[in-house]
């Protein structure tokens, strides 16, 4: 018996450290699989695009490529209007695509196991905003300047050569960004019947304090409306609405730090950075100002943990305002989106930094099978109206018809109420190359890529313009810290505690864990930057 | 108790997720490994082909559910790696650079580590307690209702919380303490002369909040099995202490609790192997993620989970969940020798 | 006749202790109850009102436009329900006759190979490899993606019910029946099915309780695993829709890109009329395996 037993234990730890061998040689094959596959593929492409065929791409071998992207999705009618892209894919550059229609909830979780396993990823969505330079650095993409010269002459063409710098890394291009706005700014929106009603000039304000007596208004003739609505971890700030007093008096002086915690800043004046919690005046000016105000009762009583964005609680008639972007006819659009006539105040001017020309992006996995054709499709995207609009606004005469006479117009179909009903309306405009290449909506200014393209003129490029910081020196520290960041921030942001005390815990934790060090990382990092850019 | 039935592979913590398991640990490879073998190598061989033999059907019982655990626990299994490498995507996980312990500095190198731990384990340990408590009373109470269908009624009622989830439960919490319009703050504040309060600006209302919600949950569908065990004890053993006069309360403590202390020390031997890991859920979504109650909320889990949703990096999130199980593995051992101490029988192995 | 009266005075408590009992019960049964009427009155909520006046047991009006939503949209619900109930049956079913299986030998007292088999289902309680190794191994080696045996094979490997049913074994299952079983000639099989399976029923229903449970409320797989809009789960369906709001809080926040993204999270009506719809049918599950929680067929055996 206790022969057997010990039999059994000698068993047992041979099963036992089985699994830990044969995975190992599992692995190692699933290695040498992964890296063949996709390092081989693409050396293999490389050299062939290094001979630079004369007589152009070769695209006698079929191929199907697999496209990932996100959005309202699953789409009751995916099938018909992929059915048709391919269609017109299969006799234009003979490929077809496995359209991977991502929901929003389960994305970010499918593509880092996507890309941890080596599945086939051939165009895939790739914003800054989701782990882009971590991805990168990981090797998850291809380089495209190669492809780009040689298969996206339709893409360097079009597009405003700023956006480019959106998808460059280390000198390198790995992600094409979206013809769209390049710089942002945003604003706060009010309903026009309120504003009418009391006879307040949208022209007369021009910095957030200019607001306070309107607020007071409210609070007292109003009471049904939460003068102004924040919600959630800040994801309705007013901040969006970057116009103070003290921050008009050197409008852009200090920038957000692509990449970085939300705690670190440049000062343009200075080039150096700053944490600004504890040394940026205008944003502890701003946040006592919020603090201030909710004590006043301006700010929903539960800013700092409701679900109920600005948007919901307008509609729902809790508040008379929302936030939302400043570019061209956006008041019209959001009007209509939300069923109430708006009126916006005039924001900052737009700002062209990292971010914005990279809150897009398109790039190709290094595990696709063909990335010249992937290129075509992509360079197709930036060009191709016909496509774009499938992509965007599915099969003319079933998800909309164009409007007779007026040549770039559509309209949904008779009979049908909203986008939502067509059966596609997955939301990806903004996402899929080129989107002044989109059809215009029924109401919509005839002008209105005209008047992007002047916004785009008008805007601020920040100084630290194509700087990315990368996290990974330093991620024990910035894991810490993000922590603290989520802790104190919503407060900060909401105004619902008192600022002072707030911002005293809130800079004595991040002193005593380790912001210095991320500083000194970011201000490292960026004079070795900026020395590459003279 | 928890829901423990997922399989193994779910430990990670790249993901949102409401479930999760409670690693457990065990150490018995330890401890008779080392006895000297008595008899010659080659008379034990003998004998092991023997008890192949003999046992070749319990054997093949076994081994369907021993491939099962092969492909889905033993397999993936050369992951633990990840935790002491920096991964990235073209070398995989083998490939990859090692890290050392550099994957798991961010869980000690922060000024809440020793918060997050006191949170983390004086939850768990007044969980265990006192849902154990309450799920014995519960079975055996339930178990006293002379009306069946009352009987019936009331169990098949009381598991439904366990049916919804944890982001489901943060509404109906939130219901509750909704600074306008929550129940709470609405019809009983008021009756002690209190207005409006935000309960979710203060942390020290949270540890009870959190208990109630968590026993809420857990305890109806956690007497399950303590009332399947009731069944199983034999009627002769109460009828023979009626015949010696026990009281409905000799009875209890006499019969049913001694017979049901098998299963509450294997379940919660079980459950400390936890101890370092929590219901996500609960500490997440039912305090609204709310910063302002940082000091009693803030757990290992959402901890790590905070620290890394940006970075999203693999290697320390491994290293979170090795280190959870590492302790727990510890905690088993220790309960499981304890408990072998008191009764070999009752013992998990 | 005097047995029976003998069976009923162990039984009875006293008249007063009943009715306490009733009483709690029917205050926790309350508890328990009323916030999943909260939920079923939010889905029948108007949006508005539930923006503007906050949660109601009772709606000021009626809407049923939630679920006119969901019933227009059915067939991704019906395939919803189809794969869940499948998944749920086929996946109990095994699961519950793999612990037992596995159980069973662990529990005699004579196998020889105890102790180790033991350590084998310990050791997998100990180390896990996490999500990753556990992915390639079902996507890039077993081709599961878009199977179903990829939702049923993972809630297949639960130690800890295999040690609960062993416990179980060992206090209900005597071994004077294993052995006069033997003495019959009786083969292992035949013991094991027509012996020690029908006195385990109690354990055996709370184990497929909880593993209906868990195949019930299981979406992670479907994560996983799962792009096939048409094999998606009940739960996974569910999810999304709630999850949807927590996504864009987090990766979205202040971006810029939030306001960029008309997206449509449902309404908190949709949300919850979806909860009422994926957790309507498992609420009734319990009455079914409620009813092997019989005594009569335990066969008396103390221990211990």
């Amino acid at each position: 018996m206790k022969a057997a037993r010990k039999w059994g234990m000698a068993l047992a730890l041979l099963v036992a450290a089985m699994p830990v061998i044969a995975g190992c040689g599992n692995n190692n094959d699933s290695n040498s699989k992964a890296s063949e596959s996709p390092s081989g593929q693409p050396a293999a492409t490389s050299t062939s695009s290094g001979e630079a065929k004369a007589n152009g791409p070769d695209i006698s071998k079929f191929r199907k490529l697999k496209v990932y992207t996100v959005g309202n999705f699953p789409q009751p009618d995916s099938k018909a209007v992929v059915a048709e892209i391919n269609k017109y894919l299969k006799e234009k550059i003979n490929a077809e695509i496995d359209f991977q229609g991502l929901p929003w909830s389960s994305w970010a979780e499918k593509m880092v196991l996507a890309y941890q396993s080596g599945e086939q990823v051939d165009l895939t969505f790739a914003p800054n905003w989701a782990d882009f330079a971590n991805n990168v650095a990981k090797g998850a993409f291809l380089p495209l300047d190669d492809l780009l010269a040689k298969y996206g002459q339709g893409i360097t063409q079009s597009l405003d050569p700023r956006f480019l710098e959106g998808g460059t890394v280390d000198g390198k291009i790995y992600a094409i960004p979206t013809n769209k706005e390049i710089g942002e700014s945003h604003t706060i929106m009010l309903r026009k019947d309120i504003v009418d009603k009391y006879g307040f000039d949208v022209n007369s304000i021009q910095t957030l304090e200019d607001l306070e007596p309107w607020l007071e208004t409210i609070k007292e003739k109003e009471p049904a409306y939460a003068p102004i609505w924040l919600s959630g971890s800040g994801s309705d700030t007013l901040a969006y609405f970057d116009k103070t007093r003290e921050s008009m008096k050197e409008n852009f002086r200090y920038e957000l730090v692509a990449g970085a915690p939300a705690v670190i800043v440049l000062d343009t004046k200075t080039d150096k950075m700053v944490i600004s919690s504890m040394e940026s005046d205008t944003a502890i000016y701003r946040w006592k100002l919020y603090s201030d105000w909710f004590k006043k009762g301006y700010i929903n009583k539960d800013a700092a943990t409701t679900k109920t964005s600005a948007e919901d609680a307008l509609k729902a008639g809790k508040t008379w305002m929302k936030f939302g972007s400043d570019k061209p006819g956006s008041d019209k659009e959001d009007s209509s989106a939300t069923g109430v006539e708006l009126v916006k105040l005039k924001g900052n001017e737009p700002e062209i930094s990292t971010a914005s020309v990279s809150n897009s992006m398109m790039a190709i996995g290094r595990t696709s099978v063909d990335p010249e054709r992937t290129m075509m499709l992509l360079n197709l995207l930036h060009t191709d109206p016909y496509l774009v609009n499938l992509f965007d606004f599915g099969v003319e005469g079933k998800q909309y018809v164009k409007i007779e006479g007026k040549d770039n117009f559509i309209k949904l179909p008779d009979g049908v109420a909203t986008r939502t009903d067509t059966g596609w309306n997955p939301g990806i405009e903004w996402m899929i190359g080129n989107q002044t290449l989109t059809y215009l909506w029924d109401g919509e200014s005839a002008d209105k890529w005209q008047k992007f393209k002047e916004y785009n003129d008008s805007a601020h490029k920040v100084k630290s313009f194509g700087f990315n910081f990368n996290t990974d020196p330093v991620k024990t520290e910035v894991s810490v810290i993000s922590n603290i960041i989520k802790e104190y921030r919503p407060l900060l942001e909401t105004g619902s505690l008192d600022a002072d005390k707030v911002l005293a815990e809130y800079n004595s934790k991040l002193k005593a864990n380790g912001i210095e060090k991320i500083r000194t990382e970011a201000q490292k990092q960026y004079d070795e930057w900026k020395a590459k850019q003279s | 108790m928890e829901r423990t039935g997922r399989g193994c592979p779910y430990n990670e913590l790249i993901l949102i997720k409401k479930t999760r398991l409670h690693a457990m640990a065990n150490p018995s490879i330890v401890n008779s490994s080392t006895k000297p073998a008595p008899s010659s190598r080659q008379g034990s061989l003998v004998r092991l082909m023997r008890n192949i033999v003999r046992y070749r059907v319990l054997l093949l019982m076994l081994l369907p559910t021993t491939v099962v655990f092969f492909v889905n626990c033993y397999i993936p299994m050369f992951g633990v790696f990840i935790a002491f490498k920096n991964i990235n995507y073209v070398d995989g996980i083998l490939g990859s650079p090692w890290a050392g312990l550099d994957n798991f500095r961010f869980l000690f190198a922060t000024s809440d580590a020793m918060r997050v731990t006191v949170n983390t384990v004086g939850y768990n340990v007044v969980f265990i307690i006192t849902g154990l408590i309450l799920s014995v009373a519960i079975a055996i109470a339930v178990n006293e209702v002379r009306a069946k269908l009352a009987s019936k009624f009331y169990q098949t009622v009381m598991i439904m919380p366990n049916f919804l989830s944890m982001v489901v439960v943060s509404y109906i919490v939130y219901a509750f303490l909704h600074p306008e319009y929550g129940f709470l703050v609405k019809y009983v504040l008021p009756l002690f002369g209190h207005s409006s309060v935000n309960a979710y600006m203060h942390p020290q209302a949270w540890p009870y909040i959190l208990w109630l919600t968590k026993m809420w949950h857990s305890v109806g569908i956690g007497s399950i099995i303590y009332l399947a065990a009731i069944t199983g004890i034999s009627e002769e053993l109460y009828e023979a202490a009626v015949m010696d006069g026990a009281s409905k309360w000799q009875q209890v403590t006499r019969i049913t609790l001694p017979l049901l202390t098998p299963v509450m020390v294997i379940l919660t031997i079980l459950n400390l192997g936890g101890i370092f890991r929590s219901d996500f859920g609960l500490f997440y979504h039912v305090t609204l993620d709310s910063g302002a109650l940082r000091s009693t909320t803030d757990v290992i889990d959402t901890y790590v989970y905070r620290g890394l949703i940006q970075l999203n990096d693999l290697g320390m999130s491994s290293a979170a969940n090795f280190y959870q199980s590492i302790v727990g593995f510890f905690l088993v051992i220790g309960a499981n020798s304890l408990a072998r101490k008191l009764n070999r029988d009752t013992a998990l192995f | 006749m005097k047995n029976t009266a003998s069976i009923k005075s162990y039984q009875k408590v006293s008249r007063t202790a009943e009715i306490a009992l009733h009483i709690v019960f029917i205050a926790l049964s309350l508890a328990c109850i009323l916030p999943i009427v909260l939920i079923v009155a939010i889905s029948f909520s108007n949006e508005k009102l539930l923006t503007l006046k906050g949660y109601k047991f009772w709606p000021d009006e009626f809407d049923f436009s939630a679920y006119r939503y969901l019933f227009t949209n059915s067939t991704t619900l019906l395939k919803a329900y189809g794969v869940t109930m499948t998944v749920t049956c086929v996946g109990t079913v095994l699961a519950v006759l793999l612990i037992a299986l596995y159980a069973y030998p662990l529990y005699r007292k004579d196998f020889p190979f105890k102790r180790a088999f033991n350590i084998y289902l310990l050791l997998t309680m100990l180390f896990s490899g996490g999500l990753v190794p556990f992915y390639l191994l079902y996507i890039n080696y077993l081709h599961l993606r878009d199977s179903l045996i990829a939702l049923i094979l993972p809630g297949l490997s639960s130690a800890f019910y295999i040690f609960i049913t062993r416990t179980f074994f060992q206090q209900t299952v005597p071994d004077e029946m294993i052995e006069s079983g033997k003495l019959d000639g009786a083969s292992e099989w035949r013991i094991f099915f027509q012996l020690v399976l029908p006195i385990s029923l109690p354990v055996l229903a709370t184990i497929g309780l909880f593993t209906t449970l868990m195949y019930w409320n299981d979406w992670f797989n479907s994560l996983l695993f799962i792009n096939d809009t048409d094999k998606y789960s009940l739960q996974y369906v569910m999810i999304q829709m709630i999850r949807q709001a927590e996504f864009f809080k987090n990766q979205l926040a202040g971006t810029g890109v939030a306001l960029m993204v008309r997206e449509t999270v449902p309404t908190e009506s949709l949300r919850m009329a979806m909860v009422v719809v994926s957790i309507g049918p498992i609420l009734f599950v319990y009455p079914f395996f409620q009813k092997y929680f019989t005594k009569g067929l335990t066969i008396g055996a103390v221990k211990g």
